[in-house]
C-alpha cells in the first residue's frame, strides 16, 4: 500500500509512470526503485528459486537480494538477472521475472515437490549414475532448468568506457560516515573521490533517523554535507567498487545510463565506465547488510529483512498493513516507531529477547534504550518457528518461546533484525581477514596501512557514531599521508545493539533456508558435515552455499555459524571462505572497457595500405597486421592469381610490399661481435656495402628467427626479422646485451615503423629499377647478388638490397617510410610496360617454397633445428663465441637420424595438392606410424605440378621413398620424397 | 596489479609497461663446450621457482625499455625494491640471494 | 552405503542421517608404503590406483589444506585428449577413456559430460596446424575432425563467424569425446574409493622437509610430525618446485596464475565448449547455466593465487569478440590457480634423481583432464619404480638429453 506523500520519500508524485511486469502495464513514480514499484503493485511473487522453484518475494533493499532476479528489456539492450532491487523503474521499462518453465502457473521444479526430500545437498553426486546411456538424457533434463535469466543472442548495443584516475583519497560508500570523511577531508586542499553505489546519497540513514545531530535532521545533516564537499570532491553515483588490488588500485564500475529509458540515453555516453583508481588512501564506508535468519518456511514472499521494509516505507512511502517485526537486538525498534508514525495499525513487536535481558542490558546505557513505540504490541523471549502460506505468500508466523509456547500472529509481512552484517568484502581483497565480534555477533574489518574503515563496517551503527567514525577515519588518512599530526586516535565504542545471536532455529520441522538462491537449508549444511565435507570451503562447494548471485550476502554468516555451531567450534577456528572481486557482479562489457569490436585490437597496415585497398585483394591477417593474401584481377580465382603473379615473377616482374619485416639498426664498435653472438654463422668478414642470410637458435637450439642482415659500415648494421617475430626479437637481442654482455658496446633501434620496403622480383626487375634510378649501376657487374646500395628513386633516398626471396633476380627497395606509397606506385607504373604482376603473401609462399627457402614458423614450429632444415652450412664449426643454442645441438638426442627432417614432396598425382599440415605415413597399413606432417604445399604454375615441403622422420635419407598423406574423408595422396629444392636447382635465376 | 618502479625512468609505473623475463641470477656459463649435458640442461631449463620473496629480472617494455631486477614476493606480491643490472650487481644481498639459493644445485659456471 | 538413487529414497524417511563420511578423516600413521604429497584429483587417484589395482594399501595422501582445494577446484574443467604428440596424445586419451566409465567405478557421479570441444584458428598457420593436430589425432584413434565455418555457424549460430571480426574464425578442430566434469566430485570421488580402501586421507598436514640419505627418500617432515614412507609421491600442481627442493631437485617448471571467471547463471545457451588458443579464451556453460571461462596464464609467476585484472580484461575482450552476447552478462565469480609451466607444455611424470622419489607435475593449464589417467600411470610408475608405457616419454631427463615433448608446436606462429 502506498501512503500518502511522505517527507523523506524519493518518488516524485507529479511523475506518474509505467512499466511491463510481464507484459502487464503496471504504475509507479519516477524515482521508484523496481522493489518498491512491485511491491506498491501487490506483486509479491517475484523471483523463483534455483533448486525448487519455489516462489519468492523481494527480501532485501540492495545488492544483498537473493530472491528478485529480473530480465530488463531485450536483445541489445538485454540486462540478465538484475536484482529488482538495484532497478531504478523508468517510463516504459519492460521487466520479465527470471523464473523457469511453467505449467498452469506452476514452476517445473515445484512439481518435483514429492521428491524434495530425496534431494538433499549433493543428491546429484550420488545419483543419475546408470544406466549409463542415460546419463546426458538425464543432463539434458537437469539442464533444462538451468539459469535464470535468459541471455540475450544479440551484441551489446550501448558501449563502455574506461578512466584512469589517481587520487589522494578515495571513499568508499556515500552513507554517513563517507559522507562525514569527505566533509572532514573537503577543506584540506586534496584530491578526493567518493565513490557510492546507491542513486541516493546518504546509504541507510533512514534505519536510524537521528534527530540529534547539531540540531538537524539526518536528511539535512546530508543536504548540507553534500553542499559541503561539492566541487571539492568527486562524487561518483551508481558507481560500484568491486575489487582492491595491490598498491591501493581500486576498479569500480559507473552505471551512466541505465536508470534512463532507451530513448533518453545520450549516444554518445557510454553505458558504463570502468573506473581505475590509484588512491594513496583508502576509506571504506561501505555499510552492513541486515541479516535474517533461518526457521521454517523462511522463504515465503512477505518475509523481509527489516532494513527493506524500512527503506520501502521512508524512501518509497510503502506500508504493510500487518506486519510483524522480528528483532534479537535493539536497532529493529526504529522500523516500528516509523511504522507506528506513518500511521500502520496492526504492528507487533516480537523480541527474541526476554523482557528480564532487555532491562539488564539496557541498564549500563540509557541513551541506547529502545523505547517501544505506543501502540505496538510487544512479544519478548519468542523466536520464528515456522512461517505459514495462503496464496503462495506469509499469511502467519508461529513464534515459539523457550517453554515451547506457540503464538500464532497473521501477517502480511515479517520483517527480520537479526544483526548486522558490515560489508567487509573490499577489505577483504587485500588478504586482510575479518574478525569475529562476539559482542556484535558480526565479522568486523581488518586493515593496516592506507586502508582505513568507518561508520556500521566498523559496528559504528548509528547515524551519530557512524559520523564520528567517519571523521576519524578521515584523520587516521591525513595521518597516513603525514598532513595531520601522528596522535592517536582513541577509538569510539562499538554500538552495542545487544544483540542476542541466532541463526538457526533448529525446531520445528521443515525446509529452513540458508542461502535462499540456491535453496541450501540447514539440514543440507549439517548432512555435509555429517558426510565429512568440514572444512568450511567443503561446505560451500558441497551444498552450493553462497554460490549465488548474491554472493551469499544474506547467507554466508548465518552458514558459518550453523556450521560452527554443529561441529561445536568457535567461529574464528573456522574461518571464513576467501572474500573475492567482484563485490557484486560486474557487466563482462565494462571489463572490456572501450576494448571491443574495432577497437579490440589495433590493426597494422604498411604504408602502402591505400594502393593495395584500390587494388581490392583478398587479405590475410597476420598477427596485428593487415598484408594482401593475392590480387585477383577481374574474375580469377585464387589459384588463376597465384599462377599469373608467380608466372610474372619467374618470366618478367612482380611487386611485393616486405614492409612488415621487423627491422633493426644495429650499431657500436662490437656490433659484429654482438651478431656473431646471436647468430650461428660468422659476421667478421661481411663488408660494407655486403647482406647476409642469418638464422638465430634459442638456447634450446632451435631455430626461432631468419632474416638477412645488412652491413652499413663497420660499425652499423641493419638487421631484418620475421614479421611475425619483429617484437620478441628485438626484447630477445635487448635482453641479451643489457644483462648478459653489458661490456658490448651496441645500441639497438626497432626502426620497423622506419623504413617501407618494396620487393621488386623477377628478370626485368632490374630494367624497372634502372629506369627510375640513375645514381645506381644496376648491372650484374656492378651490383652483385647480396650487395646493397645507396642512390636516389624518384628523387627519394633509398637503400637498395640485391636479396631475393623466390631465386629470382630482386631487389629490396627501402626508404623512409613515408615515402613508401609513392615508391611503390612509382615502381609499379614503371613497371606497367612489363604487365608487372603484384602479388601477396600467397605467391611469395609459392615462389620461396620452389626454391626449398624456409618460413620459421610454417616449415618449424619451435622444435627444428638447422640441421633438420638441412642448413648445416649455417653452422660453422669455429667461431670463438660459443653462440647462442650451439651447446644444445650436440646433445644426444639433437644427433639421431630420426630426427624430423625437412624434404619435398612431389605428389604422384602432378594435379592434387597435399593439404597443408597432413600427417604422413609410409604405408596405407592401419597401424602404420605417423612419419612426419607436410609443411608448405602448393600447386606450381612454374613447375606445372604440385609439390610440397615436409618435416619427415629421417627424411635426408629417404629420397625417392613413397609416403603417403593421410587426408580427411579423402583417399590417401602417394607422394615421393625428393630434396626439398624444386626450381632452378643451379641458383642461376639469381642474376635475371 | 603492481606498480613497479622503474630504476632508469625514476618512476613507479603500471604493471602493464613492463613485461616480465624470468628469475634473476641466471648466468650464460661462459664456456658452454666444457659442459656436460646435465650442466647445459640445468642452465636452459632448471628453474629456482621458489615461494617467497624472490629476484626477478622484468623490461620496462613501454617505457625506457631496459631490463630491471626486481626484488618481490611472489607470495603476496610485495615489491620490496627494484634495481637496475649494474646495481643489482653491487647488491650484496642480491648476490649472497644467487649463492644460497643455488647452494644445492650443481655450479654450471665453471 | 553405496550412492544410488534408491538409497537416496530410502534415507530421505530418515532425513538422510545413515550417510556416512565420503572419506575418513585419517590420524597420520608414523609409516606408510607409499605417500603422495598432494590430496589433489591427481594425487588422490594415484591413491585409489595403488589401492586398487596394484593392492598397495598402506598409503597415505597428505594435503596441506583440504582436498581438492588447489587447481582440481579451480579449473574450468575441460576434458579432451586431441593432443598433437604421440606421447601426450596418447595419456590424455587414456584419460578420456577412464573418463566414459568414472562415475560407476567410483560410485560417485563426477557429472562428466561429453558435450564436444571446439579448438578455434584463426589464422592460416592455426588451420594448418589444426590439420596436422587433427591428422595426428585420427592415426592414433582419437575421435578428431575439422570443422569449417559454415558448418561452425550452424552448430554454434550464437558465435561470432562473420568474416569481419579482427581474428575471423578460419575453422575449428573439434572432439566429440571431449567435454566436461564436475571438479570436486573427482576430487572427493576418488577420495571417498580410496579411504574405502583403505587410503589415509590427511588434510591440514603440510610437507616442511624430506629425509634423503644416501640418494633416497626415507621420510617427511609435516605439520602433523615426522613420518616414514618407502614411496613417495609428489603430486602438487603449483609448487611442485617448492617440493622438489625439500629433496634437492631443481625442475624446468614455473608457477604461474591461471584466472577463470563465471557468470550470473543463465538459461542453457552454448551446449558445448569452445577454445582459441589465438585470442586466449575458452569458455562452456555449466548444468547451473554460469558460463565458465578462461584465458591465458599471468604473465609472471606467483604464488598468491590471484592474477592481474588486465589479464582478466583481454579474457573478457576475447570472449566478447567471439560472443558478443556476452557483454551485458555480468560476472560472478572470478578466482586464479598456479599453475606449473613447462618449456614444452607437457608434464613430468617419473622418477628422479632420488631414488623411491615420483613426481608428477607439469600439466600447465590441462591438468584436470589427465587427473584419471595421469593418477593411473603414475600409481604404476610409483608401485613398478619404472614408467608405465604411456608416460615413459614424460621424463625429467628430456630436458638434458633434449627429447622435449613440444606441445606448442602445434600453437607455433607462422612469422614470414
Amino acid at each position: 500500500m502506498r501512503l500518502a506523500k511522505n517527507p523523506t520519500e524519493l518518488i516524485q508524485r507529479d511523475k506518474p509512470i509505467h512499466f511491463y511486469w510481464n507484459g502487464k502495464k503496471l504504475p509507479a513514480y519516477a524515482g521508484d526503485m523496481l522493489s518498491s514499484a512491485l511491491l506498491a503493485n501487490g506483486v509479491s511473487h517475484v523471483g523463483s528459486s534455483f533448486k525448487y522453484g519455489r516462489k519468492r518475494g523481494i527480501f532485501s533493499a540492495w545488492s544483498d537480494e537473493p530472491n528478485a532476479l529480473v530480465t530488463l528489456e531485450d536483445g541489445g539492450l538485454i540486462t540478465p538477472n538484475a536484482r529488482a532491487t538495484e532497478v531504478e523503474v523508468y517510463d516504459g521499462m519492460r521487466v520479465r521475472a527470471a523464473w523457469g518453465k511453467k505449467i498452469f502457473g506452476i514452476d517445473l521444479k515445484e512439481l518435483f515437490m514429492p521428491m524434495h526430500r530425496a534431494m538433499p545437498a549433493g543428491f546429484y553426486y550420488k545419483t543419475f549414475q546408470k544406466p549409463q546411456f542415460l546419463s546426458s538424457f538425464y543432463e539434458n533434463i537437469i539442464r533444462g532448468f538451468a539459469g535464470f535469466s535468459t541471455s540475450s543472442t544479440e551484441g551489446d548495443s550501448e558501449f563502455y568506457e574506461e578512466v584512469h584516475e589517481h587520487c589522494d583519497v578515495l571513499i568508499v560508500g556515500g552513507g554517513v560516515a563517507g559522507l562525514a570523511a569527505a566533509r572532514t577531508l573537503s577543506d584540506k586542499g586534496l584530491d578526493i573521490i567518493l565513490a557510492d553505489d546507491r542513486p541516493w546519497l546518504g546509504g541507510q540513514w533512514y534505519l536510524n533517523d537521528a534527530k540529534d545531530i547539531d540540531a538537524k535532521t539526518t536528511q539535512n545533516w546530508i543536504e548540507d554535507s553534500v553542499k559541503v564537499i561539492k566541487g571539492k570532491v568527486k562524487i561518483l553515483q551508481r558507481t560500484t567498487c568491486y575489487g582492491l588490488y595491490e598498491e591501493n588500485l581500486m576498479l569500480a564500475a559507473e552505471r551512466l545510463q541505465d536508470h534512463l529509458t532507451p530513448d533518453a540515453r545520450q549516444a554518445n555516453l557510454p553505458r558504463q565506465r570502468h573506473h581505475k583508481i590509484r588512491a594513496k588512501e583508502i576509506i571504506v564506508a561501505a555499510g552492513a547488510y541486515e541479516r535474517g535468519m533461518s526457521f521454517v518456511n523462511n522463504d515465503l514472499p512477505g518475509i523481509m529483512l527489516a532494513n527493506a521494509v524500512h527503506a520501502n516505507l521512508k524512501l518509497f512511502s510503502i506500508m504493510p498493513n500487518r506486519i510483524v517485526v522480528f528483532v534479537n537486538n535493539d536497532s529493529g525498534y526504529s522500523l516500528a516507531r516509523d511504522l507506528q508514525q506513518e500511521g500502520c495499525k496492526d504492528i507487533t513487536l516480537v523480541d527474541a529477547r526476554s523482557n528480564q535481558n532487555l532491562g539488564q542490558d539496557l541498564s549500563e546505557d540509557k541513551s541506547q534504550q529502545p523505547s517501544l513505540p505506543e501502540g505496538v504490541e510487544l512479544l519478548s523471549g519468542y523466536v520464528p518457528l515456522k512461517a505459514k502460506s495462503k496464496q503462495g505468500r506469509l499469511h502467519s508466523i508461529i513464534m515459539q518461546n523457550a517453554d515451547g509456547k506457540n503464538h500464532e500472529l497473521t501477517c502480511d509481512v515479517l520483517a527480520l533484525s537479526c544483526g548486522y552484517d558490515p560489508v567487509v568484502h573490499l577489505t577483504c581483497h587485500k588478504n586482510n581477514r575479518p574478525q569475529w565480534s562476539p559482542e556484535l555477533a558480526c565479522l568486523l574489518p581488518t586493515t593496516k596501512g592506507s586502508l582505513h574503515v568507518a561508520g556500521a563496517m566498523t559496528g559504528h551503527f548509528r547515524t551519530t557514531t557512524a559520523i564520528q567514525s567517519g571523521e576519524q577515519a578521515a584523520i587516521a588518512a591525513l595521518q597516513s599521508m603525514g598532513l595531520a599530526k601522528d596522535e592517536k586516535i582513541s577509538p569510539i565504542k562499538h554500538d552495542n545493539f545487544n544483540v542476542l545471536p541466532l541463526f538457526v532455529n533448529e525446531k520445528g520441522k521443515g525446509k529452513k533456508f540458508v542461502d535462499l538462491q540456491n535453496d541450501v537449508t540447514s539440514t543440507d549444511i549439517e548432512l555435509a558435515l555429517r558426510e565429512n565435507y568440514r572444512s568450511i570451503e567443503h561446505v560451500k562447494r558441497y551444498t552450493a552455499v553462497g554460490f549465488g548471485t548474491d554472493q551469499g550476502k544474506t547467507s554466508n554468516v548465518i552458514a558459518l555459524n550453523h556450521v560452527a555451531k554443529t561441529l561445536g567450534l568457535k567461529l574464528d577456528e573456522i574461518g571464513t571462505t576467501t572474500y573475492r572481486p567482484p563485490y557484486t557482479p560486474v557487466t563482462f562489457g565494462t571489463l572490456a572497457g572501450p576494448h571491443a569490436s574495432d577497437f579490440y585490437e589495433p590493426y597494422r597496415y604498411t604504408p602502402m595500405n591505400a594502393s593495395h585497398a584500390k587494388e581490392d585483394p583478398e587479405w590475410e591477417v597476420v598477427g596485428q597486421w593487415m598484408r594482401p593474401r593475392h590480387f585477383p584481377r577481374g574474375s580469377e580465382n585464387m589459384q588463376d592469381a597465384l599462377d599469373r603473379e608467380c608466372m610474372a615473377a619467374r618470366n618478367s616482374v612482380a611487386v611485393m610490399d616486405a614492409s612488415t619485416l621487423g627491422k633493426i639498426d644495429v650499431r657500436g664498435p662490437d656490433a659484429r661481435e654482438f651478431l656473431n653472438r646471436v647468430y650461428t654463422n660468422s659476421w667478421t668478414k661481411l663488408a660494407p656495402g655486403k647482406c647476409r642470410y642469418g638464422i638465430m637458435l634459442n638456447e634450446n637450439g632451435m631455430v626461432f628467427d631468419d632474416g638477412v642482415t645488412a652491413c652499413i659500415s663497420d660499425e652499423e648494421f641493419y638487421l631484418t626479422t620475421t614479421t611475425g617475430g619483429a617484437a620478441g626479437v628485438y626484447t630477445w637481442l635487448e635482453n641479451w646485451l643489457q644483462t648478459e654482455w653489458p661490456e658490448l658496446k651496441v645500441y639497438l633501434s626497432s626502426v620497423t615503423d622506419n623504413w617501407a620496403t618494396t620487393a621488386v622480383v623477377g628478370p626485368k626487375s632490374r630494367e624497372v629499377l634502372q629506369s627510375i634510378c640513375k645514381d645506381i649501376d644496376f648491372s650484374q657487374e656492378k651490383f652483385e647478388f647480396m650487395d646493397w646500395y645507396e642512390g636516389t628513386i624518384c628523387g627519394v633516398p633509398a637503400r637498395v638490397m640485391r636479396i631475393s626471396f623466390s631465386g629470382e633476380l630482386a631487389y629490396e627497395i627501402n626508404v623512409q617510410a613515408n615515402y613508401g606509397k609513392y615508391i611503390w606506385d612509382s615502381v609499379c607504373a614503371a613497371g606497367e610496360k612489363f604487365n608487372i604482376a603484384r602479388y601477396g603473401t600467397e605467391t611469395m609462399h609459392v615462389l620461396r617454397a620452389e626454391k626449398g627457402f624456409i618460413i620459421v614458423g610454417q616449415d618449424t614450429d619451435g622444435f627444428v633445428t638447422p640441421m633438420d632444415l638441412q642448413m648445416g652450412w649455417i653452422l660453422p664449426k669455429k667461431k670463438p663465441y660459443s653462440y647462442l643454442g650451439k651447446r644444445s645441438l650436440t646433445r644426444t638426442e639433437m644427433l639421431s637420424e630420426s630426427r624430423p627432417q625437412l624434404v619435398g614432396l612431389l605428389p604422384k598425382d602432378e594435379k592434387v595438392v597435399l593439404p597443408e599440415g597432413c600427417q604422413l605415413v609410409d604405408s596405407l597399413k592401419t597401424s602404420s606410424d605417423m612419419q612426419g606432417h607436410v609443411t608448405s604445399s602448393y600447386y606450381s604454375a612454374n613447375l606445372g605440378r604440385s609439390f610440397a615441403m615436409a618435416l619427415v622422420k629421417g627424411g635426408i635419407k629417404r629420397y625417392g621413398e613413397t609416403i603417403y598423406g593421410i587426408t580427411r574423408g579423402g583417399d590417401p595422396i602417394a607422394a615421393e620424397i625428393t630434396e626439398p629444392f624444386f626450381y632452378d636447382k643451379q641458383n642461376e635465376k639469381k642474376d635475371g | 596489479m603492481l606498480l613497479i618502479h622503474c630504476p632508469y625512468c625514476g618512476e613507479k609505473r603500471e604493471e602493464e609497461e613492463f613485461t616480465y623475463d624470468n628469475e634473476a641470477g641466471i648466468v650464460r656459463p661462459t664456456d658452454p663446450e666444457d659442459l656436460t649435458d646435465e650442466e647445459w640442461g640445468d642452465y636452459v631449463f632448471g628453474r629456482q621457482n621458489l615461494c617467497g620473496p624472490i629476484y626477478e629480472s622484468w623490461v620496462h617494455t613501454a617505457g625506457c625499455r631496459k631490463f630491471l631486477i626486481v626484488k618481490r614476493d611472489n607470495s603476496n606480491n610485495k615489491i620490496d625494491k627494484t634495481m637496475t643490472v649494474q646495481e643489482a650487481s653491487a647488491d650484496k644481498n642480491y648476490q649472497e640471494f644467487n649463492s644460497t639459493a643455488n647452494s644445492n644445485i650443481k655450479k654450471t659456471n665453471k | 552405503m553405496r550412492y544410488s538413487f534408491f538409497n537416496l529414497l530410502k534415507q530421505s524417511f530418515n532425513g538422510h542421517k545413515s550417510w556416512e563420511p565420503a572419506w575418513k578423516e585419517a590420524k597420520l600413521k608414523p609409516h606408510y608404503d607409499v605417500i603422495i604429497i598432494g590430496g589433489g584429483g591427481h594425487g588422490l587417484a594415484t591413491a585409489y590406483y595403488l589401492a586398487k589395482e596394484l593392492k598397495i594399501r598402506n598409503v597415505a595422501v597428505l594435503e596441506k589444506g583440504y582436498i581438492g582445494g588447489g587447481n582440481t577446484g579451480r579449473n574450468t574443467t575441460i576434458i579432451r585428449s586431441n593432443y598433437l604428440r604421440d606421447e601426450s596424445a596418447k595419456l590424455y586419451n587414456h584419460a578420456v577413456d577412464l573418463w566414459q566409465d568414472l562415475t560407476r567405478e567410483l560410485n560417485f557421479n563426477v557429472m562428466y559430460s561429453s558435450r564436444g570441444v571446439y579448438n578455434l584458428g584463426h589464422s592460416l598457420q592455426d588451420m594448418r596446424n589444426i590439420e596436422r593436430r587433427v591428422g595426428a589425432n585420427i592415426l592414433n584413434g582419437i575421435d578428431s575432425e575439422v570443422v569449417l565455418p559454415d558448418e561452425l555457424k550452424r552448430r554454434i549460430p550464437i558465435m561470432n563467424t562473420s568474416s569481419k571480426t579482427r581474428y575471423p574464425i578460419l575453422g575449428a578442430s573439434y572432439q566429440k569425446k571431449g567435454g566436461v566434469a564436475r571438479h570436486d566430485a573427482v576430487a572427493w570421488g576418488f577420495a571417498r574409493a580410496a579411504s574405502k580402501l583403505g587410503v589415509d586421507i590427511v588434510q591440514n598436514c603440510e610437507v616442511t622437509g624430506m629425509q634423503v640419505q644416501q640418494g633416497q627418500i626415507k621420510g617427511l617432515q609435516t605439520s602433523k610430525g615426522e613420518v616414514q614412507a618407502d614411496k613417495v609421491g609428489i603430486v602438487v600442481a603449483g609448487h611442485s618446485s617448492v617440493l622438489a627442493a625439500m629433496a634437492g631437485i631443481r625442475l624446468p617448471v614455473i608457477s604461474r596464475p591461471l584466472q577463470a571467471f563465471v557468470s550470473e547463471p543463465l538459461k542453457p545457451i552454448l551446449n558445448t565448449v569452445v577454445m582459441s588458443s589465438q585470442v586466449h579464451g575458452y569458455i562452456s556453460q555449466s548444468n547451473k547455466g554460469d558460463l565458465v571461462i578462461g584465458g591465458g596464464v599471468d604473465g609472471y609467476t606467483g604464488y598468491s593465487q590471484r592474477g592481474s585484472p588486465h589479464t582478466l580484461e583481454h579474457t573478457v575482450q576475447a570472449m566478447i569478440e567471439l560472443f558478443p552476447f556476452i557483454s551485458r552478462v555480468r560476472m560472478n565469480r572470478q578466482w586464479a590457480g598456479i599453475v606449473d609451466i613447462l618449456p614444452d607444455a607437457c608434464p613430468i611424470v617419473g622418477k628422479t634423481p632420488v631414488k623411491n622419489l615420483y613426481i608428477n607435475c607439469g600439466w600447465g593449464t590441462g591438468g584436470f583432464k589427465a587427473t584419471p589417467g595421469a593418477g593411473h600411470v603414475f600409481a604404476h610408475t610409483i608401485a613398478n619404480d619404472e614408467p608405465h608405457k604411456l608416460n615413459s616419454a614424460l621424463t625429467l631427463d628430456r630436458f638434458i638429453s633434449g627429447a622435449l615433448v613440444d606441445e606448442q608446436g602445434a600453437s607455433g606462429v607462422a612469422q614470414h
